[in-house]
């Protein structure tokens, strides 16, 4: 027993021993570095003249739905010559002038810019006034060129021995052009990713030993600030994380030291889809153009997703034309109209106030309900009014009238109910939609301090009055009418991938599983169908041959200078498509068209667009979609190519694992025989526009981006034809368009 | 109502308050390390600073929903099934945790929120060992030791599986625990010179004595068990005239090899073999003669040791993984590698070093704010202290930490139930392992291993781990004196 004991005691005494002298040892070792070691920890700071340096990270990309480049970081480089170069100055410039000839004929030969002569020139006039910065090209090359001056007579030399100084710019470039420009968003470009500041270190001299406290220029990284749009929502996912290098004497010689490696940003892939934001925006900017409007916004969301598949934002600029500005689809708190009737009726549908076969007598139309406040007419009051008609009838008719009537009667004596009803629904509440920009829709409430007026409030809401809505939330609400009453949140994003790997998804995201009782609903979407294909329908001119849409108009006239006009108007139609099982729902707003139909305006637009679309998805109807019958023989068959960048194509080949043939050169043409790709060649010239049929998007848009033409892309695959045919002289600025297919 | 008194009272206050000093300690810690250019409020949940905050409340309700379980579940086949839980978590880890820094440990939950098994699978295999040799300790047969060596070793090989050697290899801290509870302290012994053999063959394996023809690795390590030969048999078995006679051997064999070397070069490693075998025919002989078993024992002991030696250098060379060769080349000064694992440890130490007896002050630290310590919230965070505060902070936190595990094994001592002793031993290995390998690292002691200094690294997986490690023994200590005043 007692043997235990001692055996016991040995153990715990020595476990307890082996942590206090693991202690000691540990605070020995503090003091040794603290003391004996201490001025070599100090000497190593004291004399490090190594300041880190920011190695910045690859912006992620943005894709559109299905994977195509909607945005993408291309570094660029400027290049310069450091004549003052200790080599180049040794022994009165041998190296400089051994090579100036055969450096000048390879730039010019690379540029064709100047000539041998010019550069020769150039260089040695820099030469002799010992310029320390001369720019060796004016503009910035891309990094294929910037291999191969480094590959030219003197600069393969290397920088230091050749004095080549090579500045690095990363642009970001949109391969689609102004497509959904504002949406993606844009990136301060010019800014410099990387700021210097002043930190102060604290040092002591490990002679002296004396400490003294330094100001000290250190690089920061802030990363690429973005202006609006996904670009901005996302800024923080896109921009990744910087490494660090150093300069540090390793075995005598000054080094780069990669401390650690920067990650680069993740890439998001966005809901939209290019064909649509493509059918989309001509059709908006036909209509626009066709009733010379000052702006229009539309937005088409799948329904059953809420993936926004495109978001148009046009405004009419000084010279009558129409571009992407502001994202108002999302922003523009814009009194609604006649779309909020819809949900005006839902409420008082739902309470019970009344039921669509009820009868309202509009009269002739017109109604005078308070001495002091305008009276409220209907569009057709010159034509006499709808006299008795149905509830459904109402808003078949778009009648303001029987809107009042239905609502001040049902809600007069407990103004806040109707108000309680339709925020009930959740059409009021912030959506976090991914702008920062956006804004919240804004339905004021009698129990709150909002100028409520008790005489003509209720009035003025059941026809889409005195109510700030953005467009998005419109739709929203419609879209949720379309996917049976369940309300899902608009998105723009579909996931975000890091190396190709998705590392967060988002999902459709539900905001009200239902905004009203299934019998009002079904009310509701024969109601909407009513409007489009229904005798008294305002919205006849957007029924279509090939596809069921319903929707509701909307007039709003436009308060100018305080007050309501007359003349100018708000027209938009919200509706989903097809109407027997949505698919899609939209919604078009034109601001100040030159005729106040809305049917007529935005409708048509909205038809048109549906058509388009549907067109475009055929796939949908199964019975197209019989099975592939044809058996495959045993054949090869070679991928398409696209022509383009030589590397390109060099590359994807080579991935495949499939011969290319020919003559090789930056841009190459490629031509398919029985089982080989064979390559030519493309003549390239910077003044004449090139051929580049036959060429993906993005190669065309490069090159004829870089020529300064503005380019304008239709449909999608390869280009099929150019409508400035190759050869012309080109002109900065001037418009050329191509058709894909 | 009496109960909750009972527990109340039964908590030992004193750890409890050691426990929120080092958390707060460890909050403005990581507050320093990360504090930026851009001044930060330490409540800012875009920083680390408000984050660790975060996991710290966390941590806190975690400790008090433990005082509230019964103590009886821990003893009890809930921790088996709570062991199987985790390992089995592990191994789901592997294939669904991405890949970060190469290391598959991390399980995503959510978007914004990750946590790392390993942590857990401590705790878990403390509660297993603990019931296991609660249950069986009594008669450990071969097959029940097999079992404990299983039950500690599975989720190690799990771990490193993972990619995440430091966590792993922390469970090779519960060889303290059951040599407390009974191991021969010889096994401990025979780990620590295996250690002694694998530095001195990677230390001196790669210094060329003989042009080239010596290794001299080889000859300490074979020196060095010959050494330990001569002292055993001296010493433990008493046989001092064997012992003298090995050693006069030895040194004649030495002798002779150092005067043919006068006219040819002989390679001393023939000189360490001869000396070896010969030491081996040397105990078998007199086992054959004297009809003894004294010297069985050591002579597998020779066998083995030489085995071990020529499998270091295979370990080292291809076990081992580049970064983890170079880490060890670091620590024991036969690299300078300056821009990977040397780097940081030399940064730490100008951190450590520019600290003085007082330090910079807080927040004044350089080292650490210009990012020139990587990691420095998380593995490095010693440093902040070193820097900021200096010789006096840095000793402080580390009497600190040595009271705290001091502590820990007083409140071991004094259970009753076997299973809280061995429960309380486990949870001191644990944190003694962590801290001194943590802070050996930083120091330049030992190899870069990443694993955490408890409640001061940046993390919330490893926080409420080692809370939950802790607070498990003071609930089981808190029904100590509950017991006594009512059973």
């Amino acid at each position: 027993m007692a043997d235990k004991r001692t055996n016991i005691i040995i153990r715990f005494g020595i476990m307890y021993s082996l942590i206090v002298i693991a202690f000691v040892l540990v605070i020995a070792q503090i003091i040794i570095i603290q003391t004996k070691e201490r001025d070599n920890w100090l000497a190593l700071q004291y004399n490090s003249e190594k300041s880190t340096k920011i190695v910045p990270p690859n912006r992620g990309n943005i894709y559109s739905h299905d994977g195509r480049l909607l945005a993408s970081s291309i570094p660029t480089y400027e290049i310069f010559l450091e004549t003052t170069a200790a080599n180049l100055r040794d022994k009165n410039g041998k190296v400089f002038y051994e090579k100036l000839d055969s450096v000048s004929e390879s730039l010019s030969l690379l540029f064709k810019d100047r000539t041998k002569e010019q550069y020769k020139a150039a260089l040695k006039d820099a030469y002799d006034k010992k310029k320390r910065y001369f720019k060796i090209y004016p503009g910035r090359i891309q990094y294929y060129h910037l291999k191969e001056v480094e590959a030219m007579p003197l600069f393969k030399l290397g920088r230091i021995k050749s004095g080549l100084i090579v500045e690095e710019k990363v642009r970001r470039e949109k391969p689609f052009g102004s497509l959904a420009n504002i949406t993606i968003g844009d990136v301060f470009g010019n800014e410099s990713q990387i700021v210097k500041k002043d930190t102060i270190i604290i040092r002591t001299n490990p002679k002296t030993h004396k400490t003294d406290t330094i100001k000290k220029r250190q690089e920061q990284w802030v990363g690429l600030n973005a202006k609006y749009g996904l670009e901005k929502y996302y800024n923080d996912y896109l921009n990744g994380e910087p490494g660090y290098s150093s300069r540090q004497k390793l075995t005598n010689l000054w080094q780069t030291v990669i401390e650690a490696e920067p990650i680069d940003g993740n890439d998001i892939y966005s809901t939209i889809d290019v064909d649509i934001q493509d059918i989309s925006e001509n059709v908006l900017v036909e209509t626009l153009e066709k009733f010379n409007a000052v702006s229009g916004y539309a937005i088409f969301m799948e329904t059953k997703t809420g993936e926004v598949k495109s978001i148009v934002n046009m405004y009419r600029n000084a010279s009558g034309k129409y571009y992407e500005k502001e994202n108002g689809a999302v922003t523009d708190i814009m009194e609604p109209g006649s779309t909020f009737k819809t949900i005006a009726l839902i409420a008082a549908l739902d309470d019970g106030k009344i039921k669509i076969t009820d009868s309202i007598d509009v009269g002739d139309g017109r109604l005078k309900y308070h001495s002091r406040v305008p009276e409220v007419t209907d569009h057709n009051a010159r034509k006499g009014g709808y006299g008795k008609i149905s509830v459904a009838n109402v808003i078949h008719g778009s009648s303001n009238v029987g809107m009042h009537k239905i609502i001040v009667d049902a809600y007069g004596n407990d103004q806040g109910a109707f108000i309680d009803r339709i925020r009930s629904t959740k059409i009021g509440e912030p959506m976090n939609l991914e702008f920062i920009e956006a804004q919240r829709p804004r339905i004021k409430h009698p129990n709150e301090k909002n100028n409520w007026s008790t005489v003509t409030s209720l009035s003025a809401m059941s026809r889409g009055y005195e109510v700030q809505v953005p467009p998005i939330y419109i739709l929203t609400y419609y879209n949720a009418i379309a996917n049976n009453g369940k309300m899902i949140r608009p998105i723009f994003v579909k996931s975000i991938a890091k190396d190709g790997q998705t590392i967060k998804k988002f999902s459709t995201e539900t905001i009200n599983n239902s905004i009203c009782k299934p019998s009002t609903l079904a009310d509701i979407q024969e109601v909407l169908l009513g409007v489009v294909e229904g005798e008294m329908g305002t919205g006849k001119d957007v029924r279509s041959q090939t596809v069921h849409i319903a929707g509701k108009t909307g007039t709003a006239r436009v308060i100018k200078d305080g007050v309501y006009s007359n003349s100018k108007h708000r027209v938009s139609f919200c509706g989903y498509f097809p109407a027997e099982n949505p698919q899609y729902t939209g919604i078009v707003v034109i601001n100040e068209p030159n005729v106040s139909s809305a049917g007529l305006t935005s409708g048509v637009a909205f038809k048109n667009t549906a058509e388009r679309i549907m067109a475009l998805k055929s796939d949908w109807t199964p019975k197209l979609m019989a099975n592939d019958t044809t058996i495959m023989k045993n054949t090869v068959l070679l991928p398409n190519s696209k022509d383009g960048n030589y590397k390109d194509l060099q590359t994807v080949m080579k991935n495949v694992r499939l011969p290319i043939s020919g003559e090789s050169g930056e841009w190459v043409k490629s031509e398919i025989t029985e089982n080989e790709t064979t390559i030519k060649p493309l003549a390239l010239d910077n003044e004449k526009i090139p051929d580049v049929r036959g060429m993906g998007a993005k190669n065309a848009i490069y090159l004829l981006e870089n020529m300064g033409l503005n380019v304008q892309i239709n449909g999608r695959g390869k280009v099929v034809s150019q409508n400035i045919l190759a050869g012309t002289q080109a002109t900065k600025g001037r418009n050329i368009t191509l058709t894909l297919r | 109502m009496s109960r909750d008194i009972s527990i109340k009272q039964g908590i030992d206050w004193v750890t409890v308050f050691m426990y929120v000093v080092m958390v707060i300690a460890g909050w403005l810690s990581i507050y320093g390390a990360s504090y930026d250019f851009d001044q930060s409020s330490i409540f800012d949940f875009g920083n680390r600073a408000g984050k660790q905050f975060v996991w710290i409340l966390t941590a806190f309700g975690i400790a008090g929903l433990l005082m509230l379980i019964d103590d009886k579940v821990y003893n009890s086949i809930v921790s088996n099934f709570i062991y199987i839980a985790v390992t089995l978590l592990l191994i789901v880890t592997i294939f669904i945790a991405p890949d970060i820094k190469g290391s598959h440990s991390w399980i995503r939950l959510g978007s914004f929120l990750s946590i790392q098994p390993a942590e857990f699978a401590k705790i878990a295999t403390a509660l297993a060992v603990s019931r296991f040799l609660a249950t069986n300790g009594k008669n450990m047969d071969w097959k029940n030791y097999v079992l404990l060596l299983g039950i500690t070793l599975l989720p190690l090989v799990i771990i490193i599986l993972q990619k995440e050697t430091g966590s792993a290899l922390v469970l090779l801290a519960f060889f303290l625990v059951f040599y407390r509870e009974g191991m021969k302290g010889l096994i401990l012994l025979l780990g620590v010179f295996a250690i002694v053999l694998f530095i001195v063959i990677v230390r001196f394996g790669e210094i060329p004595i003989q042009e080239g023809k010596s290794d001299l690795g080889i000859i300490i390590a074979f020196g060095a068990i010959l050494l330990v030969q001569v002292v055993y048999a001296f010493f433990v078995q008493k046989a001092k005239k064997e012992a003298l006679w090995l050693l006069g051997i030895t040194i004649a064999i030495a002798a002779v090899t150092a005067i043919i070397n006068i006219w040819i070069i002989t390679s001393y490693n023939y000189a360490a073999y001869f000396a070896i075998a010969a030491s081996v025919v040397y105990w078998v002989v007199i086992e054959l003669v004297k009809h003894s078993r004294k010297f069985r024992g050591l002579i597998l002991f020779i066998i083995g040791a030489v085995l071990f030696c020529f499998a270091a250098d295979y370990i080292f060379d291809s076990i081992l993984k580049p970064h983890q060769q170079t880490r060890i080349k670091v620590v024991l000064n036969m690299e300078d590698d300056l821009s990977g694992a040397g780097y940081n440890v030399n940064q730490s130490k100008i951190a450590i070093g520019s600290g003085g007896l007082l330090g910079k002050g807080f927040l004044n630290g350089t080292q650490t704010k210009l990012k020139y310590v990587p990691e420095q919230d998380t593995d490095f965070i010693f440093c902040t202290v070193g820097e900021e505060f200096g010789f006096v902070g840095s000793s402080l936190v580390l009497i600190l930490f040595m009271v705290f595990l001091l502590r820990i094994i007083h409140i071991a001592e004094r259970q009753r139930e076997t299973f809280n002793r061995i429960y309380g031993y486990c949870v001191v290995s644990i944190f003694f392992f962590h801290i001194m390998v943590n802070i050996g690292m930083v120091l330049g002691l030992m190899p870069v291993i990443g694993i955490p200094l408890p409640f001061f690294s940046y993390g919330g997986s490893s926080l409420w781990a080692f809370t939950i490690l802790l607070f498990i023994l003071l609930r089981l200590d808190a029904s100590r004196s509950s017991r006594v005043r009512y059973v």
